[in-house]
């Protein structure tokens, strides 16, 4: 502990005499480095066994490869991933642990519906390989042939169809701007709750409910029972190449596709990390990103279903703030299931 | 079966009890009509608690004009102070997880439970403590996958 | 609807492999330990032993994850029994008979029996799953809010009141526990009761919740006692008294299937399935019994019926994950992801193209039920002494095991302080005479009745003659008031004999 900070003004000097720009690229410099000289601690805000947890497990012997130290994964659930942000903001800013997190949308969720007291902005997106988008989708023994239908059915009678969603959730907030953008009255609807992916997936291949809206990519073990109607997106999707987009959808109907992505998930450090310590940042972006490339990494991970695209801090960051604002933007949507 | 009554008195201590839990329900009830009146909201939570307190009225009705029965076996006043150190140490043992660190929490509380149960012998309670939490922590350590903050290991 | 050659290659591919094999005793020996902690639970042991599997071929790496689990079901009743902690939710009705039964010096028979009934359960569940694994993937699937709902219902009627010296503090208490299990965010999203404290809107942490009560609140008790077995002639440790217990199984077939019959279709729901299963079976064999005041107070037969319904549910729960896919609980999501790590992708199209596979691990839990029997038999065995240890070192020991197992399952010093409040409640109510069980299971089926009782309610649109449209909704609730009605009669019935035996006396 004491290393480390003496050791900070001394690098900073170093960085001033080399500029920003020249340590993030070149070599020498890292190679004077002494970070890391411990082991990297990969911090999951959610228990053992499910999506992040399973990607944190799968990339830490190839992140560790790349940084040279030993790569451990902790999790600290609880409280819509409150407790493990609230555990990560209380950590020194020496770049030793990084977490693995479902930034979006659970970190604006977390502030919107349960008084969290960070903010969105303070946290910083190195890469979010995995993103998972809202499907609208029925059990097939429903008979519901198509998204038109549906629409149909609700303005026609509102409590015509049952839908299940998860409260407090993406999938909430795609869902009632869909039902906004048609005019059907939401509060009028039958909306069922469920408080996980699973359970709202389980009751809409169950029949349960007649719809459901909830991320696509927990369906595809039980595809073959549901028919997706509409997902949430301005691209094709490979898991379901034969469901209709919801910007063709909106086109049609004549309003404007408007969408939060259900999921981002990946590498999330604070942006007061990375604005005290730009050169361990740079350190662990490097390492993350050779890992995230390494073909070994790719095809182990393509195995276990996991994501290895690589996006970037730029790219990542534009996505995880643009549905934040989102979110922020349709907060009162979230207020009432 | 026929126990005879000698008298009746109030129960002060049960009676205590059931009130806090009664006081504890009324207020719980109120803090959710608080957020939403919406039976969303209350479907189950209202029912319940207008139970608890209806209870309570019999329940506390019972404990002032409690009989009092012969051949009632209760603990003696040691007895009961023992009980009572060891929900105490318990306590205490809970709040120094996070202050002071598993590992001396857990030390300091083998060795006072340890005396309060009356062990008496140097070596075992020299011994036994410091061995057993070296276990648990050690052991713990390897099976657990969240971190736990620790002051000497 | 079993197909003989995909049978056969089953056998030939369990035949042929000692890979197979050589996994199936370390597994249950894993899940035995791991499951006997208080705290870690069948998911995390298993979460723990998957990183292993990655370098086993397919099938090996399935039958050990599948070893681990069938021991692990096991493992957690025998904290239940020797010092009643529920290992896990699943075992809170074992604690009911099993914990007095030790107390007596029974501790040897109820091992016994728990490990019987546990083995027969898995064996039952497996046979159940060999013949009807599509149509009862199906039937699992259909059990919706209505159904749950009405079942919690029934789980609640039939234990609200239980143990205690009175009916009014037994609601009282199950009322307590029903209200702690709404604390928190409910399915709708409405949040209450939790002062502000971020991890009480997850609701009151369960497990810890139930040691807490069940289990730290007795040790308080017995800090003036000096074993938990107060006759010392009685606290011997017998393989033959182990064994004996193991023939009570035998001997009452009826709790032993019904049980079974209950964890299968209940347990197998995704989530609580297990849980409440154990509860119910429980319940149901009070019920019936001839004789419900002799339950909690030492009944093998309450063993029999709650332990045979929680182990019987990891047959149900294999069907959803390997007919539909779906995971069910933290237990087959891990062993899906460890289909995955192979390639492989649960779900119908696995079912219908590996037939073989499917049928392999079938007959290879067949197999490490029967293994169970054996390895259990030595891991009770060496476990029992715990009734040998003085109080004085069990009291912290077992404490500080709790303590640091509430902390296992939430990650968070939460576990711990949960564990804490409700051990002074549990100590402070059982002293007055309030039934403590009765509000662990207030807190379990409270949960689960807000749940999907406001799921019902949603999918009405607030009309209650929307039920009508669920007839197996309809069938549960006439059903429990028409034996409700029997029961009562009966009471009445002996009660006025007695009353006119007294007054003839």
């Amino acid at each position: 502990m004491t290393d480390s900070i003496h050791a900070i003004p001394r690098r900073r000097a170093l960085l001033l005499a080399a500029g920003a720009g020249a340590a993030l690229a070149a070599p020498g410099i890292a190679r004077a480095q002494t970070f890391p000289e411990r082991p990297i601690t990969l911090l999951v805000p959610f228990a053992t066994g499910g999506y992040n947890d399973r990607l944190a497990r799968a990339m830490a012997p190839f992140v560790q490869k790349h940084i040279g130290q030993p790569v451990t994964v902790v999790n600290r659930p609880g409280g819509g991933t409150v407790l493990g942000n609230t555990f990560y903001m209380q950590q020194p800013d020496d770049g030793y642990m990084v977490m693995v997190h479902s930034a979006g949308p659970y970190i604006p969720l977390s502030i919107l519906t349960r008084n969290a007291r960070y903010k969105a902005d303070d946290f910083h997106m190195i890469n979010l390989p995995s993103r998972d988008l809202t499907l609208a989708a029925c059990a097939t023994s429903k008979g519901i042939n198509s998204i038109d239908e549906v629409v149909q059915r609700l303005k026609a009678d509102p409590r015509s169809l049952s839908i299940g969603v998860q409260p407090a959730s993406a999938d909430l907030i795609n869902m009632a701007l869909w039902m906004q953008a048609h005019g059907i009255d939401r509060s009028r609807v039958r909306v069922v709750t469920y408080d996980g992916g699973g359970p709202a997936r389980t009751a809409t291949a169950g029949g349960h409910v007649d719809v459901g809206f909830v991320g696509g990519e927990g369906f595809l073990p039980i595809k073959d029972r549901i028919k997706p109607l509409l997902l949430f997106s301005d691209e094709k999707s490979t898991d379901y190449p034969d469901a209709p987009l919801l910007t063709d959808h909106a086109r049609a109907a004549g309003f404007q596709p408007q969408s939060v992505d259900g999921s981002q998930r990946g590498f999330v450090v604070l942006k007061r990390f990375v604005a005290a310590q730009p050169e361990r940042y740079a350190i662990l972006l490097r390492a993350i990103e050779a890992a995230t490339k390494d073909p070994e990494c790719v095809s182990t991970l393509g195995n276990q279903q996991l994501a290895t695209t690589w996006y970037g801090p730029e790219a990542s960051n534009r996505a995880y703030l643009s549905s934040a604002a989102l979110m922020e933007r349709y907060a009162d949507l979230l207020k009432q299931a | 079966m026929q126990t005879a009554i000698l008298r009746r008195r109030i129960a002060w201590a049960p009676l205590a009890l059931v009130t806090a839990l009664a006081g504890i329900a009324l207020a719980y009830l109120l803090e959710a009509r608080g957020v939403s009146h919406d039976p969303q909201n209350l479907l189950l939570l209202q029912p319940t608690a207008w139970l608890v307190l209806g209870l309570w009225v019999f329940l506390a009705f019972g404990f002032l004009r409690m009989p009092v029965t012969e051949g009632e076996v209760r603990e003696t006043p040691a007895e009961v102070l023992r009980i009572l150190a060891m929900v105490g140490a318990f306590g205490l043992f809970i709040l120094g997880l996070e202050a002071v660190g598993y590992d001396l929490s857990i030390w300091g509380f083998t060795l006072v439970a340890l005396v309060i149960g009356g062990e008496r012998k140097p070596l075992p309670l020299l011994l036994f403590p410091p061995l057993f939490m070296l276990g648990v922590v050690h052991g713990f350590r390897l099976l657990v996958p969240y971190p736990f903050p620790t002051s000497l290991l | 609807m079993i197909d003989f050659p995909a049978f056969g290659a089953a056998l030939n591919m369990l035949g042929g492999s000692l890979d197979a094999w050589i996994w199936v005793v370390p597994g249950l020996l894993i899940g035995l330990l791991f499951g006997a902690l208080p705290g870690i639970s069948v998911s995390m042991a298993m979460a723990l032993v998957l990183p292993a599997t990655l370098y086993m071929d397919f099938l090996p790496a399935i039958i050990f994850l599948t070893s681990v689990y069938t021991g692990a079901g096991f493992g957690g009743s025998i904290p239940a029994v020797l010092i009643n902690i529920p290992g896990t939710s699943s075992a809170v009705a074992t604690t009911f008979d099993g914990y007095p039964m030790a107390q007596k010096g029974l501790h040897n028979e109820a091992l016994g029996a728990a490990l019987v009934s546990s083995c027969i359960g898995v064996l039952i569940s497996y046979v159940i799953l060999f013949v009807l694994v599509q149509p009862l993937a199906e039937i699992v699937l259909r059990i919706g809010p209505y159904e749950m709902a009405a079942i919690g219902i029934w789980g609640l009627v039939l234990l609200g009141s239980i143990g205690g010296s009175s009916v009014t503090k037994g609601l009282f208490a199950a009322g307590i526990g029903v209200l702690c299990g709404t604390v928190g965010m409910n399915t709708a999203g409405y949040m209450r009761g939790d002062m502000g404290i971020p991890w009480l809107l997850d609701g009151v942490p369960t497990i810890p919740a139930m040691v807490g009560l069940l289990a730290a609140s007795q040790l308080f008790a017995l800090v003036n006692a000096k074993f938990i077995v107060a006759d010392e002639s009685k606290r011997t440790i017998s393989l033959r008294r182990i064994i004996a217990g193991g023939g009570l199984v035998l001997g009452s077939p009826v709790a032993l299937l019904r049980g079974s019959f209950i964890g299968v279709f209940i347990g197998a729901v995704p989530g609580v399935g297990s849980s409440i299963a154990n509860l119910i079976s429980y319940g149901e064999a009070r019920r019936v019994s001839p004789d419900p005041e002799s339950y909690g107070k030492g009944n093998p037969r309450g063993l029999i019926a709650a332990e045979s319904a929680n182990s019987s549910s990891e047959g149900g729960s294999m069907a959803t994950m390997l007919a539909l896919g779906i995971p069910g609980g933290g237990a087959t999501a891990i062993l899906l992801a460890s289909f995955a790590m192979h390639n492989v992708i649960g779900g119908p199209r696995f079912m219908e193209q590996n037939r073989d596979i499917v049928y392999a691990i079938i007959i290879s839990n067949f197999a490490q039920a029967l293994i169970l029997l054996l390895v259990g038999t030595a891991f009770v065995f060496v476990a029992s002494t715990v009734v040998r240890l003085p109080l004085r070192y069990l009291i912290p020991s077992v404490l500080v095991m709790s303590t640091m197992g509430a902390f296992a399952i939430e990650g968070s010093i939460a576990g711990p302080i949960t564990l804490f409040v409700f051990a002074v409640l549990g100590w402070l109510m059982s002293r007055y005479g309030f039934p403590v069980a009765a509000i662990v299971v207030g807190l379990l089926l409270g949960k689960l009745i807000e749940t999907e009782l406001l799921r019902a309610w949603q999918l009405a649109g607030g009309d209650p003659l929307y039920i009508l449209e669920h007839p197996v909704a309809v069938g549960i609730l006439v059903l429990m008031a028409v034996s409700l009605g029997l029961s009562l009669r009966r009471d009445i019935r002996r009660r006025r004999a007695l009353k006119a035996a007294s007054a003839v006396a």
